[in-house]
């Protein structure tokens, strides 16, 4: 599985890299940086990567299933 | 209630009925009215049951978008809702505030200065400091077993943080508190009920100016990371900021980061001193604090913003035109029954608590880090000092928009 962000609608909100550390960094400006896009299903990993996208008020966060 | 002038007034009656004729609700959503603490919400979540767009003929009218989906299509297209205007009630507006209301593509090459110096990476670095500054002025009043809230604590805490971050003298906090005061209680109004506040933005222009020229003339060393000297010296493209945007961007700042706090703050803590089982809830767990703040936010979402119609459109039904104003009704979208299950109730530990507090797109709250921070900080120092506490004022529990705040608010303990 992998996780997606769409850079159009991302504007920084910065609830991704706080809820899942795991997955996400920030940068100098506050944006998002994707550590590790792809992970196993049933994976903590995978619980951050749904937290993420429920959590992303621009609905930019979306999980791709393999 | 000042009137109109000819000219706008009929613009406003041919908006008015082109709103009615669309089935659009026609409602008088008067948001400088007084009323009881609280009532804003439900206004709001009866609004929104009566569809997803309404009208207010207040003033010079305006439409507002009441659900989640429409105000982030909003936020999400800046090429049809500008920010050429951001007050509901202001369609000529005699300031631009940088860089609130200016649209992409100019905004972003502002906006990356702001976004360096109000960082998640720079809050972190100044946490402990914030949080030092929250107890000090906790513990002008601990031993009084009250105090004022408003003006004890919830003004004062961000304005101390303001200075302190932004490199200004202390001794000013007082200065900035009663400008952003005579500011907010103009915003929305108009004619000459607006005259102090624009004599306010005058007088923290003048201000600024002189920041300014000091800045240029004697910018801190690097290793210092004093605001000022960043913004006085920073390169934008090719070029200096000029006098005119260092005053705007100076302005929105300073009105950005100390009353909406005030009022965030005031709201939480209301809540607390009303609601023993949260109170009690984050002294015995203070790590549910990061999402209660979230929770805070989402559910007594205080900014009601707006946007301005750039092109003609046909928005779901509703026919706007280019000058119309639309309020982006925040506190309504946060609370939108289609997003979130029992919206009007605050759940500490609720799961999904995405909101529109900071707005969204482009022009997402750049200090949403630091308001983050200094929301957290304030509820964990608070309870850690005072954990139990009630309301001791029944006089003065009162609200208005349109940045929705309590009047007064008075905490007493044992």
């Amino acid at each position: 599985m992998q996780v997606v962000i769409d850079e159009s609608k991302c504007s920084g909100h910065g609830r991704c890299y706080t809820l899942s550390p795991e997955l996400f960094d920030c940068d100098d400006e506050g944006f998002p940086v994707v550590l590790e896009p792809t992970f196993e299903a049933g994976s903590e990993r995978e619980r951050q990567a749904r937290t993420a996208e429920v959590s992303c008020p621009e609905r930019a966060i979306s999980i791709l299933e393999a | 209630m000042s009137k109109l002038d000819p000219a706008m007034a009929a613009e406003a009656a041919e908006r008015r009925e082109r709103a009615a004729d669309a089935g659009c609700p026609v409602v008088h959503f008067d948001y400088t009215n007084k009323k009881p603490a609280l009532t804003y919400w439900s206004e709001f979540d009866k609004l929104r049951a009566s569809g997803p767009v309404a009208y207010s003929d207040f003033g010079p009218g305006f439409w507002m978008l009441l659900t989640s989906d429409l105000v982030r299509e909003a936020y999400q297209t800046p090429e049809v809702f500008s920010s050429s205007a951001t007050i509901p009630t202001v369609p000529h507006p005699d300031w631009q505030w940088i860089p609130t209301m200016i649209d992409p593509p100019e905004h972003a090459d502002y906006r990356r200065i702001l976004n360096i110096a109000f960082s998640p990476r720079f809050v972190r670095d100044l946490e402990s400091t914030i949080r030092q500054d929250a107890r000090d002025i906790i513990e002008t009043f601990v031993a009084d077993g009250e105090c004022d809230f408003i003006n004890a604590f919830a003004k004062v805490f961000p304005a101390r943080v303001f200075v302190r971050i932004l490199g200004l003298p202390v001794e000013h906090t007082e200065q900035f508190k009663e400008w952003v005061e005579r500011i907010f209680e103009g915003l929305g109004h108009f004619g000459d009920e607006a005259e102090d506040q624009l004599a306010a933005q005058r007088e923290i222009k003048d201000y600024f100016a002189e920041v300014f020229r000091d800045r240029r003339e004697n910018p801190r060393p690097e290793e210092d990371g004093d605001f000022f000297t960043i913004l006085a010296t920073q390169k934008l493209r090719d070029r200096l900021l000029t006098e005119q945007e260092f005053l705007n961007m100076a302005e929105v700042i300073l009105l950005a980061g100390l009353d909406t706090v005030r009022s965030q703050i005031s709201y939480a803590f209301y809540h607390l001193a009303t609601t023993p089982s949260d109170r009690e809830w984050i002294v015995r767990d203070p790590s549910i604090v990061e999402n209660a703040v979230e929770e805070f936010l989402r559910a007594q979402n205080i900014v009601m913003t707006a946007r301005q119609i750039a092109v003609d459109t046909e928005f779901h039904g509703c026919p706007m035109k280019k000058g119309d104003m639309v309020m982006v009704a925040n506190p309504s979208a946060s609370r939108d029954e289609a997003e979130y299950e029992d919206p009007t109730t605050i759940k500490l530990d609720r799961k999904v608590t995405r909101h529109y507090s900071f707005a969204g797109g482009p022009h997402r709250c750049v200090g949403a880090h630091l308001a983050r921070a200094e929301l957290a900080i304030a509820l964990q120092e608070w309870h850690r000092m005072i954990p139990e506490y009630e309301v001791a004022n029944t006089d003065g529990l009162i609200e208005s928009g349109p940045q929705i705040g309590l009047k007064k608010l008075h905490l007493k303990w044992a």
